[in-house]
């Protein structure tokens, strides 16, 4: 037959021909667009950090300096204290940790007995509880903004008054996209192991607590992680229920240094990288639970 | 073994109606328990703020924050049928235009980018999901340095490129756009992460299928990539058009609801109102609007948008 | 001419080597199927074919033209998913529309095949549903369908039938085959399932870690198989083997192995005869061994065994034995049934036995 030959004729002549078919060209390209675009997306972030070590002179500098030739690493210590950063810092420490510990609390209560327990009227209150979702907060900040300040008269307010850690947390602490996202998990939990539970003698807290718990902890990271970048990016609410200086969350603190006497910009901009440092210190450290905690929403809605 | 005898077996009792009843009780009691906070905390701080917020609408407030003379729907009408709250709607909307729609495009096009199978993809997304750990403070703040009249970045690009220094956010014509810049940075990580995982969830074998098909790029990504990722544009579009209606961050660092009220969205009004004038009534009025429109929206957008979606 | 050749086609991806220098024919019109364990590697040939994967080496040729950087889309091929990968947004249609719509096909002539094609598949009624509404078998067919309206020169199938039920698998391997010989075309099938490759296959290719162990009509791979791996694949249960010595005997050979002897026929006494070393490997399928008598038959071995398992099928029992140091599988009779503990005679004739070399696992020439 002919294609014997045919075959070693046409071997001999693709023989060397290295079979790449995507060319340089295609790298090349895909490389230039991706760092294009990072350019672009961490200018902001950059210019930032920047100005913050620019020496007073150079920030009024036009066309804008895009490197520091002088890196005055004095003006971080400078805000630190110029302004109570470390106690904005430490106050939203406190009303983000007491936000997520209460949050993780509520909705693993709650999910617990929208999954496993049966009771009349659990179809309907899981609406409610999801209809929660929603009302946006805006609706409600006037009649809480009053109810906080009512209840400042009430018992030396101690329970909740303008200006306390209380008026910061206590809104918050129940969430119905935590308790959604933990029940949904909570029913792939098979029901064999409740009822080896149940055989062992488990009540339903023990069982929540010593299984239910320990197989939940990447979603419980995940909605940890979620609730704890909603916490502390909160701003329109500490605004309103804080004014005393010393009671200011972080957001707030920054969005006040425009007012303040600071030496000069430089100094509010060495502020604002120090306040985000937290954050971006989260993304990396817990970049998987965060985008868990993020799409786990986007695609069960 | 010796054959059985034809006894019957020993049927089980069905349990009595009592212990049935108690059973149930018992499991009420566990909800309740379990579920008293969660209840307790959304009746305290959703649900009676709302028909709280409604109550309050009726009434004036006298300049001191005071209820005043009771007006029933007489604020409602007047408020909402206000060319104020007409024109906070107005920015509103263009200002949700203005985030939602580039914010969707650049997202899509980041997450695609980021979906290339190169070596050291990771730095690239973490790049480009970084924004998502800026708050609205400090993206504003951030921002505020790049629109900076004299030295700011963007002023500076702006001027190469032939327009003389803007000062954008105290130029009315400019300063939404502005604004509406830094929330598309401000979301553009959340929006990467979201696409970034929708995309990763189409399968291959059906890149490979269009492949095999003959598709282009184009024709792979208007048949197979955008129709699978319905689900999640569906999603961005209902979340982003709810988180613009309730920005408020932003403004108030960037321009105060100015210049000339052009960048004053309806909750920058709203708080304007309840905290600067301590008009309750109206700014409560304005508050339920917010709410039924923000729900209205959503209504609609659902049940037009997701007759396009599909879901697997 | 819709013919494939892989030349000398090898495969890898970093470490992995998953096709080994694979030279290997498929005739125009021929129904051949890639048979192996899974990462043998046909999985991988298949795609490569299909212009999915690149080879690090070697020659692809499709009709008469080297198709190694021809794209996919362009060899005139179609491919059947293992899980069909059917565009879930579309309707049964618009699936099999799609990529005639991505050649610009007139929409009359389009209409056209989707409608015989939906005939022979019996999809008429189907044709405006979603995949989501579709049964695991509507949806094969519906994948097949996508294929057959492309008209194309080669059919490449990957495990079409593993997510379909037993039942349901039978009956899509004999339409399969029909639709064979209708369309007339070239068929690559990739199958693990030996009984699949036996059925369709008019040749089938076994391949191992990459490499072809043989390629040849089922019969002769079930009565030749060219080494050990291929014996061991072919055939349910598989076949049994030995180690045997050779020792001279009276005029021929005789193969030892503990407690059997293997009297060799003249013609199998001169293949092994040129065998270096005095051991070699011996198989016997379970099909073909039977209960024997004391008296034993010319040209027959003869060995005792115990019975260890007994499994009844109905039709016959399936038995494991032990035997000296060997466990022995059978396919017997149904009657007479045996029973654990059981001491038996087994039997077989020597001209079923299959000499393999002890060293390579070649199958020993001339036997």
């Amino acid at each position: 037959m002919a294609t014997k030959s045919e075959a070693l004729a046409t071997r001999a002549v693709t023989a060397e021909r290295a079979v790449r078919r995507r060319p340089w060209g295609r790298y090349a390209l895909g490389y230039l667009a991706l760092i294009l675009a990072a350019a672009v997306i961490i200018m902001p972030i950059y210019m930032t950090a920047v100005n913050a070590l620019l020496p007073k002179q150079a920030i009024v500098a036009y066309p804008p300096k895009l490197f520091p030739s002088d890196p005055q690493w004095g003006n971080f210590p400078k805000a630190l204290d110029q302004v109570p950063l470390a106690r904005y810092m430490l106050n939203s420490t406190i009303q983000t940790g007491v936000i997520v510990v209460g949050q993780l609390v509520t909705s693993s209560l709650a999910a617990y007995a929208f999954a496993f327990l049966r009771f009349p009227g659990r179809g309907l209150l899981f609406l409610i509880f999801l209809s929660t979702l929603m009302v946006p907060l805006e609706v409600s900040i006037i009649p809480n903004y009053q109810t906080v300040s009512t209840m400042g008269h009430v018992l030396g307010g101690h329970i909740l008054s303008i200006d306390s850690y209380q008026a910061l947390t206590i809104p918050f602490l129940a969430t119905a996209f935590g308790t959604f996202l933990l029940r949904q998990h909570f029913m792939t939990i098979p029901k064999e192991l409740r009822d080896a539970a149940a055989i062992d003698g488990y009540g339903h807290l023990r069982f929540l607590l010593f299984v239910v718990i320990p197989l939940s902890r990447p979603v419980l990271a995940s909605l940890a992680v979620f609730a704890f970048l909603s916490a502390w990016n909160q701003y329109l609410w500490p605004l309103l229920v804080t004014n005393d200086d010393n009671m200011r969350t972080v957001q707030i603190g920054l969005a006040g240094l425009r007012g303040r006497e600071i030496d000069s910009f430089n100094v509010v901009m060495a502020g604002t990288l120090i306040a985000a440092m937290p954050m971006f210190a989260m993304l990396i450290f817990f970049q998987g639970q965060l985008v868990r905690g993020l799409t786990a929403g986007a695609v069960k809605r | 073994m010796a054959a059985t005898t034809a006894e019957p077996v020993p049927r089980l009792q069905p349990p009595e109606p009592l212990a049935r009843v108690l059973a149930q009780l018992k499991n009420l009691g566990f909800g309740l328990l379990f579920l008293w906070p969660s209840i307790l905390l959304f009746s305290a701080f959703v649900f009676y703020p709302l028909i709280k917020s409604v109550y309050l609408g009726f009434y004036e407030s006298d300049p001191l924050g005071n209820q005043g003379d009771f007006v029933a729907f007489d604020q409602y009408r007047s408020v909402l049928g206000g060319s104020e709250f007409r024109d906070s709607l107005w920015i509103t909307f263009k200002f949700t235009l203005l985030t939602v729609v580039p914010g969707i495009v650049l997202g899509l096009g980041l997450a695609m980018l980021a979906n290339q199978k190169l070596p050291g993809i990771s730095i690239f997304r973490t790049i480009f999901a970084s924004t998502v750990a800026t708050s609205v403070a400090v993206a504003s703040m951030m921002w505020l340095t790049l629109l900076n009249p004299t030295t700011g970045l963007v002023t500076w690009i702006l001027d190469q490129l032939g327009q003389p220094r803007l000062n954008l956010l105290n130029d009315p014509d400019w300063a939404l756009v502005a604004v509406s810049l830094t929330t598309i940075w401000l979301n553009l990580g959340l929006a990467t992460i979201v696409f970034l995982a929708g995309l990763q969830g189409i399968p291959e074998r059906l890149y490979e299928s269009a492949r095999i098909d003959g598709a282009s790029r184009l024709g792979t990504f208007l048949h197979v990539t955008l129709p699978m990722l319905s689900p999640t544009l569906l999603f961005v579009t209902v979340i982003g058009t709810i988180l613009a209606f309730e920005s408020f961050g932003q403004i108030h660092i960037l321009t105060r609801g100015g210049p000339l009220d052009e960048t004053k969205v309806i909750v920058y009004s709203i708080w304007e109102d309840a905290f600067q004038s301590f008009d309750y009534g109206v700014a409560s009025v304005k508050a339920v609007g917010l709410f039924i429109l923000v729900l209205g929206l959503t209504a609609l957008q659902l049940r037009f948008l997701e007759r396009r979606v599909f879901y697997q | 001419m819709s013919r494939v050749v892989f030349d000398r086609v090898t495969k890898h991806f970093g470490e992995v080597v998953a096709v080994d220098d694979l030279s290997l024919e498929i005739y125009d019109k021929e129904f051949l199927v890639l048979l192996g364990p899974s990462g043998c590697g046909k999985s991988t040939a298949l795609r490569i074919v299909a212009g999915l994967e690149d080879p690090t080496q070697g020659t692809i040729i499709i009709g008469d033209r080297v198709v190694n950087s021809v794209e996919a889309k362009n060899r005139d091929i179609a491919m059947v998913f293992q899980d069909y990968a059917l565009y879930p947004h579309m309707s049964v249609y618009d699936n099999m529309a799609f990529s005639m719509r991505m050649r610009h096909v007139h929409r009359r002539e389009r209409h056209q095949r989707i409608l015989e094609a939906a005939h022979t598949l019996g999809l008429d009624t189907l044709l405006s549903r979603k995949p989501a509404a579709l049964s695991g078998g509507q949806r094969q067919r519906v994948a097949l369908g996508r294929a057959i309206v492309r008209q194309p020169s080669v059919f490449l199938m990957d495990e079409p039938l593993s997510n379909l039920d037993a039942k349901l698998r039978v009956q899509t391997r004999r339409e399969l085959i029909k639709l064979h010989r209708r369309l007339q075309t070239t068929f690559i099938y990739v199958t693990h399932d030996q009984v699949e490759a036996m059925t369709m296959g008019e040749r089938i290719a076994i391949l191992k870690d990459g490499a072809l162990q043989q390629v040849a009509r089922p019969q002769d791979v079930y009565d030749r198989p060219a080494n050990v791996f291929v014996a061991s694949f072919i055939g349910s249960p598989a076949m049994n083997f030995f180690q045997a010595d050779l020792e001279s005997e009276g005029d021929g050979l005789v193969a030892h192995s503990d407690g059997v002897e293997f009297p060799l026929s003249p013609v199998q006494a001169k293949a092994l005869a040129t065998l270096p070393t005095r051991n070699v490997t011996v198989g016997i399928r379970p099909e073909h061994i039977a209960l024997g008598e004391a008296a034993a038959k010319a040209d027959h071995c003869v060995l005792g065994a115990v019975v260890d398992t007994v499994e009844s099928l109905g039709a016959e029992q399936q038995v494991t034995f032990s035997s000296a140091e060997s466990t022995i599988q059978a396919r017997l009779d149904p009657s007479p049934a045996l029973r654990e503990g059981e001491q038996v005679l087994l039997m077989f004739a020597s001209e079923k036995l299959h000499f393999f070399d002890p060293e390579t696992g070649l199958r020993i020439q001339d036997q």
